[in-house]
């Protein structure tokens, strides 16, 4: 089919509370997809299902056609789905090419000097190498963001999970971001699913949109599309401007 | 029958030292979000001062209990004041808090051997061997005292931290710290204030129990546990939550007697506080103490 | 002479711990004094056991009270294991270990999942609990009466020479747990296991491993008491203040480093010995005091103080994880 990672029916419950209910989503290999929807409509628990973070209470989760529902996070990166953060955490008492290092060594399963290799490079890719023996401490947020999109690349992932990147830094900043995440999945072929509040960001970046609201999803195609669906519209400002 | 009736009481009644006790450690960490593990350290000196003020100045422990607890009540603001205030606060501090506390521990328990030796020691009022029946148990008078004097304690808390501008106060920062800067909260002073307030009930408690039980200067340990296990099982913030919590304990210790020896009755609260932290950390009613 | 070595082993390091085994070995031929000797014999033990409970206490943060259950786990084991069944005594300590590393799974495993001061709490109860619990089974303690294992004349004498191997054995484990691949996995564990499972780490299995290696170092160490005094019971054995010197050891001497609960366990013993003749009970007192001071201004105790010397500052020693902020 394509897809890289897929979604079937995903729903998830908080004692009494539906954070998510009957999600189905579905990322196709190459392609940037973003998931969208007004504070509270359960993007990050969607987001943290897909990326193993919690089990969903029903539902699906696929890797290219093989299912991981309710597998442990650590497996789920090792079969290629690795996310970021929104709230940066990286290791601080490592430096940032250890950093790396630790992730290609434990998802590739070997712990040789292809990983150092690896995590060099994915360094490279985001602009960090001239720093890598340094410690996270001494970055700035974007850096220790790219950081980030750095250690989850050297994981080898087929599909890169975006928690809220651009929020938070300057407009330039958002730029080179924008610009990162597109070169990674046009020259590492990466397929990527992205949060996002930014909405110039989602814009230009995504091909896909799915939109979710009060846990569930209400739309999902274009950009364009999507924008002008009414109750998009309503979701995000209310009834009266529909 | 009558067995059953005087383990019952038996119960409700060390349920009560146990509510007292366990209560500072709670108050500490529900506002701190620090583990004293000095509680049982100051437990120990509440029942040495007790001792030494009976023995030195014939003074009954019951009319000592507001001296030892206010001189208690200060030597925790002291002792946040010169020591704990240093450490950051929340996840980073934790251990490094957990560790100092623990160093105070030693030193007082070092400064107890020195001063009182390491016998046991015991408090023995003129009173201390009455009895009295209820229903058909014989109980001693004694712990009856201990029993109400542990509700007046829990009764003056709940309307403290209910009634009072501190005890609001208290409380609101146990929720958000940040926001009662904003509003004009002297947080530090609050903070300073709480820790002095938890060891002060870990003194009374220690003061209580020194009338129940011999002591010497390991005394505390396993209190700190039975404490820990109360807070962990009633949850936070709530006194009614800390005194259930409290008899469930107290229940299941004195019950343990028909099956197991004395003395192994403290592993049985040792053994509960890991089965309780592990299986349920949350708690009957309270937050979560995971990450 | 070419010996294949892993490549994060730093041949400096290979050769000097070899060339200390060597001095040591050598030195009771050259002083023959019988107190320095079973001083050092027991440094020896001191020193693998504060390094093992460093594994778990140091490089991972999880901080354990109550480490003298599998130090007396292994020591009964041992000691049973010689009385009843006549086992050599290597394979006694092999076996005990083993038994002491499984109990420490037994109840590390699920308690594990504990962040910081809970775990730390948790290991207080499993302590105590396993002390009153033992003491209890006399069938395999003894009661408060303990067991008196045969002693065999010149064992006391020979031990010495074992203590190093173990001592040895376990500067080399410290070594190869901080320094190879592991190390960094262990590292990130630390400072946030969330994050490191979302890198593909698998947090349960390595902190299983450390938690086995570190019991049964600990087991190992056990059994080599039982056999050095020929007697143990339970109440030392599992005690509460033994479990508390290791804590000790590590803070003061240097928790997380590789070497420096080794530096904490040989300057608390050297201390003790001293105190015992003059002051008995005061080095209690005296390490609270260190360990406040230890907390308050140097957190990696003795070896920061050395680091400061030196001025070299050491970010990936930092005590706890780094808090998400900004």
């Amino acid at each position: 089919m394509g897809a890289v990672l897929r979604a079937e029916r995903l729903s998830k419950r908080f004692g009494g509370l539906k954070a998510n209910d009957d999600v189905s989503i579905s990322l196709q290999q190459g392609q940037i997809l973003g998931l969208i929807g007004p504070n509270g409509a359960g993007k990050s628990t969607c987001f943290a299902m897909l990326a193993g973070s919690i089990p969903p209470t029903s539902g699906q989760i696929f890797v290219e056609d093989r299912e991981v529902t309710g597998m442990p996070g650590f497996q789920i990166a090792r079969t290629g789905v690795v996310r970021t953060h929104q709230i940066v955490r990286p290791f601080g008492n490592l430096t940032l090419v250890e950093n790396c290092t630790v992730a290609a060594a434990q998802c590739s399963g070997r712990a040789d000097a292809g990983s150092r290799e690896l995590a060099r490079e994915m360094l490279q890719f985001v602009g960090l190498d001239k720093r890598r023996h340094e410690y996270p401490g001494g970055l700035t947020l974007a850096g220790r963001k790219k950081l980030e999109m750095a250690r989850a690349l050297s994981c080898n992932p087929r599909a890169l999970l975006l928690d809220e990147v651009i929020a938070g830094v300057n407009p330039k900043e958002a730029q080179e971001m924008v610009a990162l995440i597109r070169r990674i999945r046009d020259e590492r072929k990466i397929s990527i699913l992205m949060t996002e509040h930014v909405m110039a960001a989602v814009m230009s970046l995504c091909e896909h949109v799915a939109v979710l609201e009060a846990g569930k999803l209400i739309a999902s195609g274009s950009p364009q599309e999507v924008v002008q669906n009414p109750a998009v519209v309503e979701a995000y400002l209310g009834k009266k401007h529909a | 029958m009558e067995r059953f009736a005087e383990l019952v009481i038996a119960s409700v009644l060390l349920a009560g030292l146990y509510a007292t006790m366990a209560y500072g450690l709670g108050l500490i960490y529900g506002v701190l979000r620090i583990v004293n593990l000095n509680h049982g350290g100051m437990i120990m000196a509440g029942a040495y001062a007790a001792w030494w003020l009976h023995a030195a100045l014939g003074l009954d422990p019951y009319l000592s209990l507001a001296l030892v607890s206010v001189v208690a009540f200060f030597v925790g603001i002291f002792t946040y004041r010169l020591l704990v205030r240093r450490l950051p606060r929340g996840a980073a501090g934790g251990v490094q808090s957990l560790l100092l506390l623990f160093g105070v521990w030693l030193i007082l328990r070092n400064a107890a051997y020195l001063i009182f030796t390491g016998n046991d020691h015991t408090l023995r009022t003129s009173y201390s061997t009455l009895a009295v029946g209820i229903g058909s148990a014989l109980v001693s008078v004694n712990r009856i005292a201990v029993f109400g004097v542990a509700i007046l304690i829990l009764v003056f808390l709940h309307l403290l931290l209910t009634r009072t501008y501190m005890g609001k106060a208290i409380r609101a920062v146990a929720q958000n710290p940040d926001s009662c800067t904003l509003v004009g909260i002297p947080v530090e002073r609050i903070y300073g204030l709480t820790f002095g307030l938890g060891t002060a009930l870990a003194s009374a408690a220690g003061l209580l129990g020194s009338t129940l039980f011999p002591f010497n200067p390991t005394f505390g340990g396993a209190e700190l546990l039975k404490s820990f296990v109360v807070v962990v099982l009633g949850g936070l913030g709530s006194v009614a939550g800390t005194a259930i919590a409290a008899l469930i304990l107290a229940v299941v210790e004195v019950f343990a007697i028909l099956v197991i020896p004395a003395y192994l009755t403290a592993a049985v609260g040792f053994v509960l506080l890991v089965v309780v932290l592990v299986v349920r950390p949350g708690g009957l009613f309270g937050q979560r103490v995971l990450g | 002479m070419k010996v294949p070595l892993p490549a994060w082993v730093r041949p400096r390091a290979a050769i000097g711990l070899l060339a200390a085994c060597v001095v040591l070995a050598l030195v009771p031929l050259l002083n023959g004094a019988v107190y320095w000797h079973n001083l050092l014999t027991l440094t020896f033990v001191g020193v693998a056991a504060a390094l093992a409970w460093n594994w778990l206490g140091g490089y991972l943060g999880q901080v354990s009270f109550g480490h003298a259950a599998m130090f007396g786990v292994g020591g009964f084991v041992a000691a049973q294991l010689q009385l009843q069944l006549r086992f050599p005594m290597l394979v006694s300590w092999a076996i005990g270990g083993v038994a002491a590393g499984a109990f420490s799974l037994i109840w590390g495993h699920p308690t594990l999942r504990l962040r910081g001061p809970y775990f730390s709490i948790a290991t207080i109860g499993v302590g105590e609990a396993t002390r009153l619990v033992c003491t209890y089974w006399d069938w395999f303690t003894g009661g408060s009466s303990g067991l008196s294992l045969p002693m065999r004349s010149n064992l006391k004498y020979e031990l010495y020479w074992y203590g190093i191997a173990l001592a040895a054995l376990a500067v080399a484990a410290s070594y190869a747990l901080r320094r190879s691949p592991m190390g960094l996995s262990l590292l990130a564990i630390k400072s946030d296991v969330d994050a490191a499972s979302d890198v593909g780490v698998s947090a349960t299995r390595l902190q299983d491993w450390v938690l086995f290696l570190s019991g049964l170092t600990i087991g190992i160490c056990g059994a080599f008491y039982a056999s050095y005094f020929s007697y143990i019971e339970p109440g030392d054995m599992f005690g509460f203040d033994r479990s508390i010197s290791w804590v000790l050891m590590g803070v003061i001497g240097g928790i997380g480093t590789i070497l420096g609960p080794a530096l904490g366990a040989v300057i608390f013993i050297l201390v003790k010995e001293y105190l015992i003749a003059s002051y008995p009970q005061l080095y209690l007192g005296l390490y609270g005091t260190l360990l406040v001071l230890v907390i308050l201004f140097e957190p990696l105790g003795i070896t920061g103080l050395f680091l400061r010397l030196v001025r070299r500052r050491r970010p990936d020693l930092a005590v706890t994880g780094m808090a998400a902020e900004d």
